[in-house]
């Protein structure tokens, strides 16, 4: 059993506590977490080559990505997208939720299957169909297409995570509000919305990381006018090494560390 | 008005409240408008676009071909492209496979305070975005990187580790792997010790438990982590691109090559081969295993 696996053997190994699985297990996040603390270290190098360790201690790489207009444009533009593709995410999402696990409704396990299946087939074939469909439609290059090309890839997320959040929360407590009296709109607004709360809230920030950092699609549909942040970034990367890009990554892994601790707060609070 | 509850009681039982405030079509209406205007209308596009013909001038005109396909699936140098994706994919998913195993075991087996944390740690990178990733291997692999520095200062000759297949191996792998992690993790957390400490007690060994009791029962986890690092693989782009460069041209970079030259038949075409690998996958996934797995990773 799991006990001989992860054995503690005598020795000093023993008085560490550590057994050769706990040994595989922290070299293994030390592969997982080290490239982002690289980064972290060399963005307050004062250093222009990617030196490691670095020779010496300061904050120039942050000074100059908050003086680069270009770079602080298409970080709007990115939370633009990534705010108004959470919203319309989650609310589409949601509504679909609801009526897929409170109804039964015919073709809903083929609704359903649609509705997922923006997750399995590869972005990069979205963005060469919407590409060609915006095109035609003549809103090529806007805003607004990247918007919904992101609202599409973000609905199974909100899909899985409020169908689940709404499988929990027993049917017998909406009913009991309804032979209380309560209409539909009270019970679903004061018993089902706040028990799902925090689920919506936990696919809100997937959501949200999910259209930040996404490239692909956002490649394919900005036009030079409206290229967003990870667009920059690649472009700045294709050519060289930009030690600019050091603090820029160091400030994303703590908003988006901060992102992952909130998740895992909703949903342990769930 | 004990009819009138006993009404209610009866049609809420039945799932199908009479007195809905908003009927469940209406609510569905927006998603299916949104996927099918967006999601199914560009494929529904891209199949059409596959077989039309490049005329000479390079505009595309609406006369049935199989040209493209043929171009894809017969030229070598497409053909190179083609399996060298499905390689990389393959090899990424072993080698997560591998190295995740062992890892998830220790997650769900550990009895340390710290679990949550430990979880969260395979986490963080999933949240991380990819190109801050692939970078960080530029800076750690790269010719004048971290892993060369220390080498030159060991006095020890230079090694090429980006712009070739170790270099996107190594993104990949380290990318992809909290895909093949978290639901290896969820599936060895459901076996139950119990079962595996009856093994050992009708007088199986470790080895002869975890092989034939544990590998067993965590194969389906395996089986979804398999399916999410190999479709992902297959649909990456910025990997290969910021650390193969142009000896590791995949699918996804011959698209947009395509595109950029405006051969939008073609790219469509090699779009449909890409879906096509990857129906396959999820379809044979979903004969073993049953796609409604999938969606315990998330909730």
């Amino acid at each position: 059993m799991a006990r001989d696996v992860v054995q503690y053997k005598p020795g000093i190994l023993n008085r560490l506590h550590w057994n050769p699985l706990a040994f595989y297990a922290a070299i293994m996040f030390m592969f997982l977490l080290a490239p982002g603390f690289v980064v972290i270290i060399l963005s307050f190098s004062s250093s222009t080559f990617m030196e490691f360790p670095p020779p010496g201690f300061s904050l120039q790489w942050y000074g100059t990505f908050f003086k680069d207009e270009q770079l602080l444009t298409a970080l709007g533009i990115s939370l633009q997208v990534a705010f108004a593709a959470t919203i319309l995410s989650i609310l589409i999402g949601t509504l679909a939720a609801f009526s897929l696990s409170r109804y039964t409704i015919r073709g809903g396990k083929v609704i359903r299957l649609a509705m997922l299946a923006p997750f399995i087939v590869p972005w990069i074939v979205q963005a060469t169909g919407l590409y060609r469909l915006f095109a035609l439609l003549g809103i090529q290059g806007t805003i607004g297409s990247i918007i919904i090309a992101h609202t599409v890839i973000c609905i199974p997320f909100v899909l899985l995570v409020v169908s689940a959040g709404l499988i929990a929360v027993p049917r017998s407590l909406e009913d009991a509000a309804r032979t209380l009296g309560a209409s539909g709109i009270t019970t679903t607004r004061r018993i089902t919305l706040p028990l799902i709360s925090s689920s919506i809230a936990a696919a809100a920030i997937f959501a949200f990381i999910t259209s930040f950092d996404e490239f692909i699609l956002a490649f394919f549909l900005a036009s030079p006018s409206a290229e967003t942040f990870p667009i920059k970034m690649f472009l700045a990367l294709r050519d060289k090494v930009d030690p600019r890009l050091t603090a820029v990554s160091t400030l994303f892994i703590t908003a988006n560390f901060a992102g992952v601790i909130l998740f895992q707060r909703l949903r342990r609070a769930k | 008005m004990v009819k009138n509850i006993q009404r209610r009681i009866n049609s809420s039982s039945t799932g199908n409240l009479k007195t809905r405030w908003i009927p469940p079509y209406i609510m569905l209406t927006p998603g299916i408008v949104l996927i099918t205007f967006f999601f199914l209308l560009p494929l529904t596009l891209m199949v059409i676009y596959s077989f039309y013909t490049r005329v000479l001038g390079g505009s595309i005109e609406p006369i049935f071909t199989l040209d493209n396909y043929l171009r894809a699936l017969t030229r070598p140098l497409y053909l190179k492209i083609i399996f060298r994706t499905l390689w990389l994919a393959l090899v990424t998913t072993i080698i997560t496979l591998v190295l995740s195993y062992p890892l998830s075991y220790f997650l769900a087996r550990t009895k340390s305070k710290h679990k949550n944390l430990l979880v969260l740690a395979v986490l963080f990178p999933f949240w991380t975005s990819i190109i801050i990733r692939s970078y960080a291997w530029l800076v750690l692999l790269g010719n004048k990187g971290v892993v060369n520095s220390v080498l030159a200062g060991l006095g020890l000759p230079k090694v090429q580790l980006i712009w070739n297949e170790t270099g996107v191996l190594f993104g990949l792998v380290q990318i992809l792997l909290p895909y093949m992690i978290l639901p290896l993790y969820a599936s060895i957390s459901g076996i139950k010790e119990s079962i595996e400490e009856s093994a050992r007690t009708l007088g199986a060994g470790s080895l002869v438990t975890f092989m034939r009791m544990t590998v067993p029962l965590s194969l389906p986890g395996a089986a979804t982590g398999a399916l999410l690092v190999f479709i992902s693989a297959m649909g990456s782009f910025l990997t290969p691109a910021l650390l193969g460069g142009p000896s590791q041209i995949v699918i996804p970079m011959l698209i947009y090559e395509q595109i950029a030259i405006l051969n939008y038949a073609f790219a469509a075409a090699l779009s449909m081969i890409l879906v096509f690998i990857v129906l396959i996958i999820v379809i044979l996934f979903d004969r073993l295993v049953g796609l409604e797995r999938l969606g315990g990773i998330y909730g």
